[in-house]
Parts: structure tokens; sequence; C-alpha cells
């Protein structure tokens, strides 16, 4: 009786308790029928393209000048001259300290130190150690931050290249352009927010596939656009004969109207992801010729590029097709140069890649400067990780090959906010780090806060959970930024 | 009346079990914009319950009411309902952009004890009412709570200390720019008073030491005095605070707020370069780590701030086109951008347009549209444009007083325009940035610029004019190396205006004598063709060297005299005529290696034939020990049947490691008809010295042989 009353008092009992709170939880379960993305914490369509920057952003655009294959860092700025004092001995324990190596020398029996043949000089207000391979690297020093630091998980290319594109070593993430085309959009409606150009060095090349651009689980609109390396850098632009613009806007407008019904039907996102592809194509065929016209270059620019920047494909010729792109507001353009991988003959290899790039390089940092660009926009070069300090097969004073390296190497960036300097240190043999390393990660986190992104605040729900690009881990390197 | 009273108790029930919900899961949820609107309505709603709350509190005292008066259990019920709501839309508040302190922590949870406090009480009120000590005890939780989060709530609407913000010291004002703090002042000071001058004050002075001013700083404590230079640990401050945290004493004690890495480094690096209490911030070297650690403490005058208010997002979006993007410099900014793409689309009457948006507007970007002076005069209206891009467009000086009138300018870019020194040093402005590449100003004017234009940075950018650069090489535009008919030779060049100038004798061409390349010239035998381009203001190029090889007479049979290598035995003979060129892969089955013996190869034409020029198509892959052969030689049978060497050759052998090539060797022979002939190749018998498998027997490989 006691407890009856009890339950009058409270005016509940254990039945009442669970139909109230069922009908709490139905009015969540209720709102959530009625609005199916209540939880879901999805991005409609339309909020994906209207994103801006978190905050004000450093960089508006980015310009990735990515070398394939991964240059050494010991024969181009992280001078060691140890390693010719010690040339031939062996790379001591202590410093190996039992680390991972490739296949290639794995079996090796001894890994003797190779000191650069190459020349080394100081250069700009920081002082940054720049080799003789780089000239005009060297004469924009003051515009540039070199990261000597920079460290990855990965030791062979593929992993290796797609962690620094995408954020992960196994493939199907959105890669680094895609994330900033997801997160900021294009600036030019007429024109892809990510752009893809390659060339190839005479080097030891490996390979580049569509994989490294690729949009990932994000909407298809923010994959990397290939250009092609011919004369025409964007194929079948124009319309066929005897098709006037009018006839291919006719023709657009059903396709349309057909793609709707359809999508009526299906509701794929695919559909209006094509429908936009199709729209900015027919945008493009006025846009590109625009923007790809060489002749209105005066002189000088050919001059500041070299020659070369004219001949399609080359690597000149794409530094100068990404500063129009960057210029015209394309997001985010990527360089591949390949043939930096010089696991022999490297003194002779490099001193290739280097001819076929330096000018190029530097030439984009005068030229963005020169016209008032480089603050917002963010020049990055760099390949997937370093090579060693030791030689791999036989070794000569002016003749030695490098085996991979993932525990330093070099990078450099300029503009964009980034404050010109040199950052980071590494051990007297050049093996590992032994002041502010930089991690993969940490890099994309910021070059994300540079481009007004939160790193942590950007993501994407895919298979159940939410992805960054970071995904779990990176730290905003707040010492580079100016 | 018991109908609605039911209805409000479900309700308040059933929010409360939502609020929690909420608040517990509110890592997954997301807020709709239409919510977000109930949100902003939090500030108005938390009124009622407050005052409810404390009614109901007061007369839950009052004997009269304590009787369970239908009166007050009303009202119980309407503030349940007020106070949950309130709560909700509060949680809901708090997911926008910008609470995320923990103040806002405090006062969400506040907020939920309090709806829940009061449904729970609303059920015990009885139990409750029955003894005072429990009636006080809730009164008094219920109190605290209400004032607690109730200031919370207006800590976060008004900010800290608003209340006694009139009492305090007036000095305490607005933050200290960069250019003026003093590091002392301002950044060593605030670290020991959060941190030290608890203990270390002259109402408490721990250890005889003040750490309040600079002068009882100075004077130490009863240990001595605070840092000295001279020390190894810099003296007794930093000693203590290195000291590890467990240590008996260690600075500041264990269980009292301890300083912060950055703060020690603060500390550290200020003492290690003499305490100096007077220094400025700005007067530090960019690249001391003291600077780089406090720099980011104070807002630089550089940094822009925006104090207007923002246009209406259906104006942004109206002004949006293709072609004319208007956007926030960032999101909830109310400054904005506008970029112009797509030059054949621009009209300058547009422009007007932005007047809708010309007290916001910070940013414009008219790189290469075909804008005039007389657009620009528009342009004066604009009150807060900082960033001006009007590169490669058609403005002249006529521009520049206008653009002086521009009072907020601070980057102007007139680069690729008709500009002139003589026009900017008559109009200067106060910007930060001012880009004049390829216009009429050069690098030489700029002494004399700047004295006009003072701190404004003039970029220049590369001319190029004194600068001698080599030309790159001219392109072959024929690919096939190899030809049966005769052919135009085509010579290309990307730069415009160059001269190319050829040779077909294999002698180097030059400026002067050579013949200078207008057309396609017709090759029809076996050929060298030498081309360089010339221009002038430019280093001339390279040479290019390519070599043609005719190839009319195809044998009518081949034959083998010795076998090649069983893996690389390809068709036999007839991979040799086939007229398919061996790749880059030595393994594809088109070429022929041979290793330990001589490749001999018997050739015979049906009708006798008379032969110019033979060429051997051979691959060098030194990594894979295949090196050019050692020799060749080329016997013919005559009608007698005997043989007769008629030619030989010994090509050059590389002298160190090279990347894999091929090469055809080009055999010319005396003109004499005859029908059989035979050839000799060897390989090189042993590798030279500097080759990696010195000593070992090389391989010679052959893809075609061509007979002109």
């Amino acid at each position: 009786m006691e407890k009856e009353q009890y339950q009058h008092h409270l005016n509940m009992n254990r039945r009442r308790f669970l139909s109230r709170m069922s009908l709490g939880i139905g009015s969540v379960a209720l709102g959530s029928l009625l609005i199916p993305d209540l939880f879901s914490g999805k991005d409609t369509e339309e909020a994906i393209l209207q994103r801006l920057p978190h905050f004000a952003p450093k960089a508006k655009r980015v310009i990735y000048l990515f070398q394939n294959g991964a240059p050494s860092q010991l024969d181009l700025f992280d001078y060691k001259p140890m390693l010719n004092e010690r040339f031939g001995e062996d790379l001591p324990a202590s410093i190996r300290m039992g680390q991972r190596l490739t296949g290639m020398t794995a079996e090796q029996s001894k890994f003797p130190l190779a000191g650069s043949t190459f020349k080394f000089s100081q250069y700009g207000q920081a002082r940054a150690w720049i080799s003789e391979l780089l000239p005009h690297t060297a004469s924009v020093a003051d515009d540039i931050c070199f990261v000597k630091s920079m460290f990855t998980e990965a030791i062979n290319h593929d992993p290796a290249l797609t962690f620094f594109q995408t954020g992960a070593q196994v493939g199907n993430r959105p890669s680094m352009g895609a994330w900033l085309s997801y997160g900021l959009g294009s600036e030019n409606m007429n024109l892809p927010a990510y752009c893809v150009l390659l060339s190839k060095g005479k080097g030891n090349g490996q390979g580049v596939y569509s994989k490294l651009w690729t949009n990932g689980f994000l909407d298809s609109v923010h994959q990397g656009v290939q250009f092609s390396s011919g004369e025409n850098p964007v194929l079948y632009l124009n319309n066929q004969e005897a098709i006037t613009k009018m006839d291919r806007r006719s023709m657009l407008d059903q396709l349309t109207a057909l793609n709707e019904e359809n999508f009526k039907a299906f509701g794929d996102p695919e559909i209006n992801a094509k429908v936009q592809q199709y729209e900015m194509a027919y945008r493009m065929q006025t846009a590109v010729p625009e923007v790809t016209d060489l002749s209105k270059e005066p002189e000088s620019i050919i001059k500041l590029y070299g020659p070369d920047c004219l001949v399609p494909g080359t690597y000149a010729a794409n530094c100068l097709l990404a500063r129009k792109l960057s210029e015209n507001g394309v997001r985010f353009v990527q360089l591949y140069h390949q043939g930096w991988d010089g696991h022999g003959n490297l003194p002779g290899e490099i001193r290739g890649q280097a001819m076929d790039t330096d000018q190029a390089s530097a030439a984009l940092i005068t030229d963005l400067k020169q016209r008032g660009l480089l603050d917002e926009t963010l020049v990055i070069w760099g390949g997937e990780f370093g090579r060693t300090n030791y030689c791999q097969g036989p070794l000569q004073r002016d003749n030695y090959g490098r085996d991979h390296h993932p525990r330093c190497f070099t990078i450099w960036m300029a503009g964009g906010g980034v404050k010109p300097g040199v950052y980071g240190e590494t051990d007297e043999f050049g093996y590992n780090i032994v002041q502010n390393p930089v991690h993969v990660n940490d890099f994309h986190a910021t070059v994300m806060h540079l481009m007004g992104l939160d790193h942590e605040r950007l993501t994407f729900k895919h298979l159940g959970r939410r992805y960054r690009l970071t995904d779990v881990a990176g730290t905003i390197v707040k010492d580079i930024i100016a | 009346m018991r109908t609605w009273k039911t209805l409000l108790y479900n309700l308040a029930f059933a929010a409360n079990t939502l609020l929690l919900f909420f608040v517990l899961a509110e890592q997954w949820v997301v807020v709709p914009a239409w919510l977000q609107v109930a949100g902003r309505m939090h500030p108005l709603l938390l009124h009622f319950p407050i005052v409810l709350l404390l009614l109901c509190l007061v007369l839950e005292w009052i004997p009269s009411f304590k009787n369970s008066s239908s009166l007050l259990d009303g009202l119980w019920l309407i503030t349940l309902n007020l106070t949950v709501f309130s709560a909700l839309f509060g949680w809901i508040l708090s997911r926008e952009e910008g609470y995320s302190s923990e103040t806002v922590n405090w006062h969400k949870w506040g907020g939920v004890f309090l709806s829940i406090f009061a449904l729970v009480w609303y059920h015990l009120r009885r139990i409750i009412q029955s003894k005072k000590i429990v009636l006080s005890f809730s009164s008094s939780a219920m109190l605290l709570a209400l004032i607690i989060t109730g200031h919370q709530g207006a800590v976060l609407t008004h900010g800290d200390d608003f209340i006694l913000a009139p009492m305090k010291d007036p000095n305490s004002g607005p933050p200290v720019a960069f250019e003026d703090a003093i590091v002392f002042d301002h950044v060593v000071m605030p670290i020991l008073d959060a941190k030290c001058v608890g203990c270390h004050n002259s109402g408490k002075a721990k250890g005889d030491l003040i750490m309040e001013t600079a002068a009882t700083l100075l004077r130490g404590g009863k240990n001595g005095l605070l840092w000295d230079t001279t020390a190894k640990d810099y003296g007794l401050l930093l000693q203590r605070v290195h000291l590890p945290p467990d240590h008996k004493e260690h600075m500041p004690p264990k269980g009292k707020p301890q300083l912060t890495e950055d703060e020690i480094a603060i500390l550290y690096h200020w003492i290690k370069t003499g305490g100096d209490m007077k220094i400025k911030l700005s007067a530090i070297p960019e690249t001391d780590s003291l600077r780089l650690l406090t720099a980011t403490l104070f807002k630089s005058e550089d940094e822009s701030s925006y104090a207007f208010a923002a246009a209406s997002e259906s104006t942004i979006e109206e002004l949006n086109s293709h072609y004319r993007v208007v956007q926030p410099i960032a999101a909830e900014s109310p400054a904005l951008e506008v970029n112009y793409f797509g030059a054949s689309q621009f009209k300058a009457e547009q422009l007007k347009d932005l007047l809708k948006i010309k007290d916001q507007l910070v940013s414009l970007n008219l790189n290469r549209m075909p804008v005039s002076d007389a657009d620009i005069e528009l342009l004066k209206q604009f009150p807060e444009l900082r960033n001006l891009n009007l590169s490669f467009t058609s403005i002249t000086d006529k521009s520049l007083p206008i653009l002086q009138k521009i009072g907020s300018l601070q980057e102007l870019s007139v680069s690729g325009t008709e500009v002139t020194k003589a026009g900017l040093a008559k109009f200067p402005m106060p910007l930060k940035n001012l880009y004049c590449w390829n216009t009429g100003v050069s690098a030489a004017d700029l002494p004399a610029l700047k004295t006009v234009w003072g701190e404004t940075r003039l970029e220049t950018g590369f001319t190029g004019d004194t600068i001698l650069i080599q030309l790159n090489a001219p392109i072959v535009q024929n690919e096939e190396q190899i030809f049966s008919q005769p052919f135009e030779l085509k010579l290309k060049h990307f730069v415009q205006g160059v001269d190319l100038r050829y040779t077909l004798d294999g002698s180097e061409p030059d400026s002067l004598r050579s013949p200078v390349y207008k057309s396609p010239v017709t090759i029809s035998s076996t050929t060298q063709v030498k081309a360089r381009a010339f221009k002038k203001g430019w280093i001339s190029s390279g040479t290019v060297n390519r070599q043609f090889f005719g190839s009319g007479g195809k044998p009518d049979s081949i034959r083998l005299a010795t076998a090649p290598d069983p893996s690389y035995k390809g068709n036999g003979g007839a991979t040799l005529i086939d007229e398919i060129k061996g790749d880059g892969n030595f393994r594809s089955g088109k070429w022929l290696g041979y290793m330990h013996n001589n490749m001999e190869v018997w050739v015979e034409f049906k009708e006798p034939k008379s032969i110019k020029n033979l060429s051997v198509s051979t691959l060098v892959s030194i990594g894979s020990y295949i090196m050019p052969p050692a020799e060749i030689q080329v016997w013919r049978a005559e009608a007698a049947g005997t043989l007769s060497m008629v030619a030989r050759q010994q090509p050059v052998q590389p002298s160190k490691d090279t990347a894999q090539y091929e090469k055809i060797h080009s055999i010319p022979l005396e003109e004499k008809k005859f029908k059989r002939l035979k050839l000799v190749i060897k390989p090189v018998a042993t590798l030279p010295k500097w080759h990696p498998g010195k000593g070992a027997p090389g391989w010679v490989f052959v893809d075609e042989l061509f007979f002109e």
C-alpha cells in the first residue's frame, strides 16, 4: 500500500515513465522523419557550393609543384659537409638506429656515406644553403620558406605520393585539391577548381595516376581535371563544323531536361554532378582559349620562364600555364614533374632535372610577385620523401645513387602568407631530424590553415564516420606563418 | 482543467527528455537553419523562467499557497515548460559559431540542471513541503543554481566583469597594438601577475619576494636576486621554474596554476637577453625567439578589421554571375571581395551594380578586363576599398588622380598598363604595395619615385632587357628516321620571330652562310640534318642533329648464318627487314641479341642491285651489358663466288654509364651492282674497366637493317 501511495505522490510509475520516455524519443524520431538531414550532419549540395573560408585566408590559391620520384635534399638544400669529410665510411649504427630500409638496399653489406658532389652556398637574409644546381631558386631565396624537417611514414613511391596527396597511404581518399574544392568551391565558375598538369624529365621516373587527383568519396565535381600536355591543353573544346553555339546550347538544354527526368526517377546525385559538368564544359569553351592564349605574354615572360615555356608539355610550359590558370581563379593547380628517382647515376640525372625545373619554378614566384599575386597564392615545391645519405650501388666521388629516405627531406613554400626563412634542422649526417619535425599531416593542416580552413572542421561523413584530410592528426606549423 | 494540466505536464516531460538527449548527444546533432531562429529566441524567453522560478520558490514558503492550491500547481506547470524551452532554445543557440568557451559549458549544464530540478521538484512537491529542512535545502539549491546560471549567461552576453567594469582601472582598456608593446609591461608582467603575484605580493610576500613591480623584482627575495645572466642557468627564477614539478622548491608550487611551456620559454628568452625592462617588442629582430613567441599575443595594426555592417544576402546573390564572383572574404565577415573573369563577357557599365555593396567592398580584381580611365571614376565611391587589381587593363595616367582619392587603398596593381613614371611621380598614394611591372616604369626609375612614394614598396618585376638567355633548339617535326620515299623535312620553333638555319651536309649551321628555313625541304637520300635557332637579344640555340636513313632496296631474302641467343631470337632473319623498329624493351621480340658469337647475316637480291648506304640499327643499354657493336663488316659476294670485304666500321664505345639509347650505324658503300651480301657484327668481347661487369662479354642487339 505504501508503494502505491508513493507512486501516487510521484504521479509516476515504470509504465508511465517508459511511455512518456517514448513520447520524447518519438518526437525526436518524428523530427528526423520530417527533415531527413536533421541529425545526419550532411550538407546539402547547395551548401557545399556556397562554401566560404572558416576565417580570413592568407592564401586564396595553391600551385603545387610536385617533384615526383623524390629529389635528393642532400644535393639541393640540405648541406652536410660531414658526409664529404667521411666520404665512403659506413653509416654509424647509432645514427641509423635500425630503421626500415627499402628492399633495394636492405641487402647491402655496407652503407657508405656519399657527400654531395655539388657546391653549396648561402643565399638570402636567412642564409639558406642552396646547391649550384638551383641558381634561379637561389636568386629568389628571400621569398622562400625552406622546410628542412619534413618527414613521412611511407618508404615507397606509391604510398608516399598517395599519402602526400590524400592524407592516407591507401587509395580512395579525396586528394588535397579535392578537399579545397569541396571546402572553398571554385573562384572562377568557368574553370575547374582543381587542375592537374604533367611533365616528365629525363631522370629515372615513377608513374603518376589519376587516383592521386581523385575526389574519393566527395562529389565528383571536386575531381582534379588533367590537362593534356599537347598543344591544346583541353581536348575537343571546339564545336564540330556546322554546329553553332546556339545549337550547342539547345542541345545541352534538351540533355538537361532528360537528365532531370532521370534524377526525379532515381535521385542519384551523380546525375546532377554530370549536368553541372556539361554546363562547365560549355562555359570552358570560351574561358579556356582566353586563359591558355600565350600570344599576349610579353617577351620578358618568355625570358623569365625560359624559352621552353612555349613548348607544350614541358615543366616550364606547365609553370606558365599554372600561373595563368591560378590568375584566373583556379583554386588548386597541381603539377607533377617526373624523373627524380635517382637510385643510380644521381649526379647526372639530378643535373638534368634541375635544368628542367629550376628556372621555371623561380620564375613562377617572380611572376606572381610582379603582378601582386604572390601574397594570395601559395607555391609549394617538393617530392614525396627524401633520399639517403648513403650510396646505393657502387660509390664514386662523382657518381653515386641514393635510396628512398622518409625520415627527413626538404620542401619549400613561397607566398600565400608563409614566412620566408629556414625551418627545421637535420643532424650532421642528414639522416634524422633534430629540430621542429613536420609530418605530412602537419603540412596539410598548415596549408589548409593558410587557405582559411580549419582542418578539424572541414569534414565529410562517409561509411558511418567523418573524415578529414588530416584524419585524426595534424598540428598547424604556426612558426612558418607570417 | 485536468486535461490541460496533463498536457502541460507531458509536454514538459517530453521536452526535458529531448533536452537531455540533445545535450548528451550533441556531437552527433546538427541544427537546421530554421531551428536556429528558435535558438535566437533564447535571450527573450529566458527572463520568464528566472522570474517564475523565483515566484514559485517564494510561494512555496507562503503557508496559504502550501496546500497545493490549483493556482500554484498551474504556475508550476507553466514554469516547467518555460524553463525547459528556454534551456532547449539556449542549447540550440549554443550550437552556433562562437559559443565554445568554458562559460557556455557551465551555463548550459546550469540550464539543464534547473530544468530537470524543477521537474523533480514538481513531482516531489508534497515530500518537499512536508519537511522544512528539505524545503530550505531545495530552495537554496535552486536559488544558487539560478544565480550562477543567470550570471554565466549575462557574462556571455555582456562580457566578463560587466557589472564592476565602471569601477576598474581605465588603463586596462583596449588591447595593446604590437607596435606599442613593451616586453616587460605587456608580456612578462601579465605572466607574473597571473602565476606568481598571488603569493609574492606586498600583502603576502612569501620568501620575502615581492613581484608586483619592476623595482621589487630587481631587489629579489631572501634567497637573493631573481636572475643572473652570467650564471649557467640564468639565476634563481629560471632554476626554480625548471625544477621537476614534484620538487619541493619548484615554482609555482605543486597545486597552484603552473606556467605553460610558452610562458616558460618567454621568461627564459627575456632573462637570457638581460631582462631589459624598457625594450619594445618591435625592436627585437624578427627571427628572435622571443619575438616569435610573443608576437601572436598582440594585434598588429596590419591586421584588417572591418567595422561596417554586412550587405544583405539577397544583394550578394543578385550580384553574382558566372563572370562576376562576389563573396565575403570569410564566413561571417561583412567584407566582400569581387572578382571578374572572362574579358569577353565584361561590360564596363555593370561596374555600377557594385554600388549596392559600396560600403562592404574591400577587394576588387579587374585583372585583364577592358576597363578604361572613364570607368575608374566610379571607384571613388567605395570607401572601404583596400585591394585593387588593375593589371593589364586599358587604364593610363589619367586614372591616377582618381585612384589617389581612394584613401582606403593599400594594395594596387597596375602591371601591364600604360601608366608612366611621370604619372606615378605626380600622384603618389599612401599604399603598402604598388605593382607596376611591365609599365612605363623600370627598376632604374625607382630611386626617383621612392622620394615621392615614401614607404610604399614599389615592385617593377622582371624586365629581362639586359639578360641574355639561350634559345632552345628547333624541333624537327618528322618523327620517322627511316624513309623509303622522298619526304618533306619540317622544322619548327615556338619562340616568335626566330631564324632557323640548317645544313644537310653534317657541318655546323651558322648565322651567316647556312640557309634560313622558310618552307619544308625535300630529302631524298640518307642525310644528316643539323639546325639552330637565332634571334636578336638571345644567345643562339644549341644544334639539333637528326639523321634520316633511306631504305629503298628491301632484299628478297635474308638468312642468319649464326644463331642468336635463344632468349632473343625474335622472328629470325625476317625480324631485320620487317620495317618494325624495336622499342626500349630488348625482350620484346623485335630485337635479335648476340653475346658469345658474331652475328652473321646473308642477304640476297633476285636482281643485281647497287646499294649506296647500309644502316644497322642497334641498342645500347649499359646496365643490361648491351654495348654498341665492336665492329661491323660488310662482305660482297662477287660473280666468281669469292667474298671480298668492302666496308668495315668500328663504332665508338661509351666511356661511362649513360641512359639507354638506340643508335643507327650508317655504312656508305661503293656503288656497284651485286646480288649477295654478308654482314658480320661483332659484340664487345670484354666489357671496359669502368663497367660494373668489367671483363665479362658484352651483348649486341640489332632490330633492323636498311638498304638504300
